[in-house]
Parts: C-alpha cells; sequence; structure tokens
C-alpha cells in the first residue's frame, strides 16, 4: 500500500518535472518578447531627455508632466471614451451576426464564419485606405449622393472627425468581437434551450435568462479585445481623424518620432498601460460568472 | 453522501390511475429527411398513470416524447393534451414538463434560481415562489443545497434539481427522458423508488422513455414496447413479459428461448407443432396459423422444467449441453434437433447427478409457450 502509494507520488513528480521542462522554452519566450521591453520601456519612462540625448538619470518628471499638462489626460479621457464607443457599436452588430451564424445556420455556418473573418486575412493598411475611399470628397458615399442628386456639392462631413474614426475602428473590430462571442454562443448546449422552452420560456425570454446570461464570457472577451485594438491605435487617427479625431496613441507615436522624447513616450505609454490593465481586470472579474460550463 | 438518504413516503396512497385520457397520439408520425422515426403511433395515456416508452436505442421513444413536449412537430397526426388539441401549441405553453436525459441544469443559476424559473416564467414573484420553493426542495431531500451552482453537484443531485423544477409548476403530466440512464447501478435502483414514490404521491401522470427493461417493469403501470418507430405493444408489465405480442417485445424482455417448428395438426383451440423430432401442444392466439405454417415458439427459461417430476403438457428429450452457475440460479442448457433450450433452475433445487450429454427429459405447460409465424423471426434481438 505504502509502495504504491510512494509509486505513485514519484509518477507525480516526475509528471511535474516533465511539465516544468516542456514550459521553458514559452517561459523563456515570454520573458524576451513581453517582459523584458515592457521592463526597458518602464526604465526609460524614469530617464530624461535632454536635447537629443537622452541622459542615464532617475527622475519622475515624465510622470509629472502628464499630470501637469492637462492636455494629455484630457486626450487619455477621449480616447477611453471613443474605445468605450467602439467596443459597444462592435458589439451591437457583431452579437446578431455572431448569434445568427452560430445558432441559426446550419449549412452554410462555416462559409459565413470565414466570410465574417477574411478581413483579418486583409492588411491593416489597405482597410483603412478602403475606409477614406469609401467616405472621401470623391468617396462611394459622396458620389452616389452627387449622382441621385440629393446633394449639389460634396460633402466633407464624413472625414477627418471623430465619427469616421470611431466608424472605421468599429470596422477593424467586429471580427475580433465575432469570433469568441460565437465561440460562446456555440457551446451552449441545445439542451439548456430545450429545457428553457419546456419550462415556459418564449423564444424572447429564452434568449434573455438563458442564451445572454450564457454569452457573457464571449462577450466580456469581445470587448476587452475591441476596447485594447481601439485604445491603443493611432494609425487610424492619423489616417482619418483629422485633427478632431486625434488619440492618446497619436501622442505616444509622436514622442517616439518627431519629438524624439523617448522618455516621455514612455511614461505615457506606461500610464496608458496601467490604466488599461486596471479596466481590463475589472471586465474580467465582472465578467466570469461562476459556475459557466465548469465541468 | 447525500445519495443513501433519500427521500421516504411514510403514507402511500393507492395509485391513483383513473379512466381519463390524459394525453392522446392520434396517428402521430414524424420524418427527418429521410429518415422515419415515428411511424404511425397510437397512444391513449391515461391521467395519473405511470406510463412507459420502452425500446432499444433509435426507436423513436425519445422523439415520441419530445413531441408529446412540443419540442418536435409531428410530421403527421395529432396529439391531445387534457382534451385540447395542442399538436400546434409551442413548448412553453404546454402544460407539460420534461427532466432531460442530462438534466440540462442551468449553469447560471444556483439551484435556487433553477426551481424558480419555470415560476419566473408565469410572472409568479420570488417572495410568492418562496414557499413553493421549499417544498420542492424537501420533496427531492435537497433544501440544503439551494445556493449550490450545478457543477457543484453530483448526478444524482442534479437528476433530483431537474425533477424538483419540472415538478414546480404542478404540470399535467412530467415527461422522463432517460432520467436514469446517467446514474451508476445502485443510485439508480434508488431513484427508482424515490420516481415511483413521487409519483403516486402526487398523482401526476408521468411518461417515461427508457431502454432498461427491468427499470419500466418495475415502475411502470403500462408500457409501449416499441421498435424502429411502431408500438409493438402497450400492456401492463406483466402482459409485456407474460403475453408478449411479438418475438421482438419476447426477445426484448428478459430471457426467451426461440425454437423453430411446424404445425401438423390444427384443434378447437390448440395446435400441434412438430419441434425436432417432436410433437408439442401448444395454444391458438391472435395470429392465424395454420397447419402446415412454420412457426416459432417461444418459451421463458424459467418455465422450461428439467427432469420434471410431474406430468407436464409437453415433454421432449434433449442432450444436456452446459450448466452455468449464476448466483441464486443455474442456467441448464440442452439441445434438441432444431435448437437449443435453456432452463433456469433456483440453484437450491438443482439435480446435481446430471452429466454433460446425458439425454434428459425437459417439458414446459401449454400455456407458458406462446407461437408466431416465422416470418417475424428477423425482428428477434440477438444481444449474443
Amino acid at each position: 500500500m505504502a509502495l504504491t502509494k510512494n509509486l505513485a507520488k514519484q509518477k507525480l513528480k516526475e509528471k511535474k518535472q516533465k511539465s516544468f521542462i516542456a514550459g521553458i522554452p514559452i517561459t523563456v519566450w515570454l520573458f524576451i518578447i513581453v517582459l523584458v521591453p515592457v521592463f526597458l520601456m518602464f526604465v526609460m519612462s524614469f530617464r530624461q531627455k535632454s536635447g537629443y540625448e537622452i541622459l542615464n538619470v532617475f527622475t519622475i518628471s515624465n510622470y509629472l508632466e502628464f499630470f501637469r499638462n492637462d492636455t494629455f489626460w484630457r486626450l487619455l479621457l477621449k480616447s477611453f471614451r471613443m474605445a468605450f464607443m467602439v467596443s459597444i457599436s462592435a458589439i451591437i452588430t457583431g452579437y446578431p451576426l455572431a448569434y445568427f451564424v452560430s445558432r441559426r445556420l446550419r449549412r452554410f455556418r462555416n462559409l459565413f464564419y470565414m466570410l465574417i473573418i477574411t478581413p483579418l486575412w486583409v492588411s491593416y493598411l489597405v482597410r483603412i485606405i478602403a475606409w477614406r475611399t469609401i467616405l472621401g470628397n470623391r468617396g462611394l458615399i459622396n458620389t452616389a449622393l452627387l449622382n441621385l442628386g440629393i446633394i449639389k456639392e460634396p460633402l466633407s462631413i464624413f472625414l477627418y472627425n471623430q465619427a469616421s474614426v470611431v466608424l472605421t475602428l468599429t470596422y477593424i473590430a467586429i471580427p475580433f468581437v465575432f469570433i469568441p462571442l460565437y465561440t460562446a454562443l456555440e457551446k451552449i448546449p441545445n439542451n439548456l434551450i430545450d429545457a428553457a422552452r419546456d419550462l415556459g420560456a418564449s423564444e424572447a425570454r429564452t434568449f434573455i435568462n438563458v442564451i445572454f446570461p450564457l454569452s457573457l464570457p464571449g462577450l466580456v472577451t469581445g470587448f476587452m479585445l475591441s476596447f485594447i485594438i481601439a485604445l491603443g491605435d493611432y494609425i487610424i487617427p492619423a489616417q482619418l481623424g483629422g485633427n478632431a479625431g486625434i488619440m492618446y496613441g497619436n501622442v505616444v507615436w509622436a514622442q517616439f518620432g518627431g519629438a524624439f522624447n523617448w522618455p516621455f513616450g514612455a511614461a505615457l505609454g506606461f500610464i496608458l498601460f496601467f490604466i488599461a490593465a486596471v479596466v481590463l481586470v475589472i471586465a474580467q472579474i465582472f465578467g466570469s460568472k461562476e459556475g459557466i460550463f465548469a465541468e | 453522501m447525500d445519495e443513501n438518504k433519500l427521500y421516504i413516503n411514510n403514507n402511500i396512497p393507492e395509485a391513483r390511475v383513473t379512466e381519463e385520457t390524459q394525453i392522446k397520439l392520434m396517428a402521430v408520425s414524424k420524418v427527418f429527411q429521410d429518415f422515419i422515426a415515428v411511424d404511425n403511433i397510437n397512444l391513449d395515456i391515461k391521467k395519473g398513470e405511470f406510463f412507459s416508452l420502452l425500446g432499444p436505442s433509435g426507436c423513436g421513444k425519445t422523439t415520441t416524447l419530445r413531441m408529446i413536449a412540443g419540442l418536435e412537430n409531428p410530421s403527421a397526426g395529432r396529439i391531445m393534451l387534457g382534451g385540447k388539441d395542442v399538436t400546434t401549441i409551442p413548448a412553453y405553453r404546454r402544460d407539460v414538463n420534461t427532466v432531460f436525459q442530462d438534466y440540462a441544469i442551468f449553469p447560471h443559476m444556483h439551484v435556487w434560481d433553477n426551481i424558480y424559473f419555470p415560476l419566473k416564467m408565469r410572472k409568479i414573484s420570488r417572495r410568492e415562489a418562496a414557499p413553493r420553493i421549499e417544498r420542492m426542495l424537501k420533496l427531492v431531500n435537497m433544501s440544503d443545497y439551494a445556493k449550490r451552482f450545478s457543477h457543484q453537484l453530483s448526478g444524482g443531485q442534479r437528476q433530483r434539481i431537474a425533477l424538483a423544477r419540472a415538478l414546480v409548476n404542478e404540470p399535467e403530466a412530467l415527461l422522463l427522458d432517460e432520467p436514469l440512464g446517467a446514474l451508476d447501478f445502485k443510485l439508480r435502483i434508488a431513484m427508482q423508488t424515490v420516481l415511483k414514490d413521487i409519483q403516486k404521491d402526487l398523482g401526476i401522470t408521468f411518461i417515461y422513455v427508457t431502454h432498461d427493461q427491468t427499470e419500466a417493469i418495475t415502475m411502470s403501470d403500462r408500457i409501449a414496447v416499441m421498435r424502429q418507430g411502431v408500438v409493438d405493444q402497450i400492456g401492463s408489465p406483466d402482459d409485456i413479459y407474460n403475453k408478449p405480442a411479438t418475438p421482438f417485445v419476447a426477445s426484448f424482455i428478459g430471457e426467451m428461448n426461440f425454437i423453430d417448428g411446424t404445425v401438423i395438426k390444427e384443434l378447437a383451440d390448440e395446435l400441434i407443432v412438430k419441434i425436432g423430432g417432436f410433437e408439442v401442444t401448444c395454444k391458438k392466439n391472435e395470429y392465424n396459423i395454420k397447419t402446415g405454417d412454420d412457426v416459432l415458439l417461444s418459451i421463458r427459461p424459467e418455465k422450461v422444467y428439467v427432469k420434471p417430476s410431474d406430468i407436464l403438457d409437453n415433454e421432449v428429450k434433449a442432450t444436456l449441453s452446459r450448466i452455468v452457475f449464476r448466483g441464486d440460479n443455474y442456467q441448464v442448457t440442452t439441445n434438441i434437433d432444431s435448437g437449443e433450450l435453456t432452463s433456469v433452475i433456483a440453484s437450491k433445487s438443482l439435480d446435481i447427478s446430471l452429466n454433460s450429454n446425458e439425454l434428459i427429459t425437459i417439458g414446459w405447460n401449454v400455456e407458458d409457450a406462446r407461437i408466431f409465424p416465422i416470418e417475424l423471426k428477423k425482428y428477434i434481438i440477438n444481444y449474443k
């Protein structure tokens, strides 16, 4: 008895060792790819720019500068607002889509799935330029309106504002909302739907009481993904935002580019990183309801 | 742990089976694409009855249940519930509830909310629902588990919550889809008693789907035996066991000997059948069997006597080929020219002087054997 127990213990130990060895490459990889750059950026954020030189000193002046100058935190607030709007609109569009494809379609389900995630295969920049040609002065919308005789002159209200940035970011975010929602919805066992109907729930009440709550983990994941994508983006605001559509990411990017103030850029980046992490942790806690499909 | 602490009913009333029809299926069929799942069946289920749909997997019993629940629309026929035609009424407006095979407990709600769900759908407030839910939890002996989630419960506990949830609305009928299928043997036996007690206590019609013949026989008032979408026989457990309507029913329930033979003479209400080199007497039955017809003779092993001391109606000589000890009984296999015959003999009464290849007398009484047309032989279920 004791012998078998010892044997089992040793087996478990071996197993643990094995899984430890198997875990080394991924740990090293994570360390090099993620932790080291983040740490270097963290160090950078405490240095100081002087002329065209980065001084090897320790200072928190970069962080103080963020709080001293209201431009930055106002911009950060605005970026949060925009990212929130992007996530909400991506969910409003993506949820019905995911629901329809995962629970209503039978034969063409995989085809639709592929079609919806196809944009991910196209270059990010190409998709942004595509939206410029849709929204621009000689773009799709203006040409259509001109040809229909609704307007005489091309309208410039479609481009270079917050709305165009939110619209394009939403478009970019839809597949990232769709995939986790699709997975969550598809995983809901049919017998739960049957049980709800059997126990007196109409289709609408089945959705409200059973399907929607069970899709919440997917919804939260989708929200977080689109939120991260929108919050950190600087290419779309630069391309389609004009002055009104500028976002926090543009300022960070400018510090590493034209302004050549890497320490300040790093500090700005770290502030974003920290606040976003807090928001995401809160969302995660809120979204991961206990008991869902735990077996 | 808690599985052993089962609901005990000290005061079992008489079964309240009435003559009033509760559920009626009239010429109901269900076709899936090119597969006929249910083929023109008629059922007449009485109020307060424990009615079982019994059959091997794929026989259409679950589809039939789902049609009664409203989860599946019949391709043809009508379904009546309490005198009303409900064929086109959706599931959520039918006054029947289902206990699903894998229980279908909502994973995002705790036990209390699961049982509250059907009441909530009827717009009953939580406060109003509370005493009813309490009573249900007590009924299934799960009062201490109100705040647990599905994944914190064992299979037997989930099963009881599913039962409480389906009963809280006091439906006209409770539909049970192999509810004990996923439980282990001992728990299954215990839960059979629980279910039967609750059914008697509440007087609600139970429609019980199972592939387990023992379960159906021990629990039901009546059983419908299904095969490939059709009902072969509807009757009491006693009828089903002792007067099987077809070789399929005969083979599906219990152990059965089948022997080929030919009718050689017709008497007033008996037939003389030749099996091997012997002539035996059989009762005429609903099959219109005539002289010269090939027949299939069926007889239960426990009705075949080895070396009988009394004179039996039919006696044949057979070669002993095998004796198997099975605990409380012996299975004795003997050979006659046209096949094998097994008998079951209580352990204590076996004559141990039997030798293998010995020629012995075996026999049975006329009323214990049944004959069927030989064409029905193909429906025999053979698990060997």
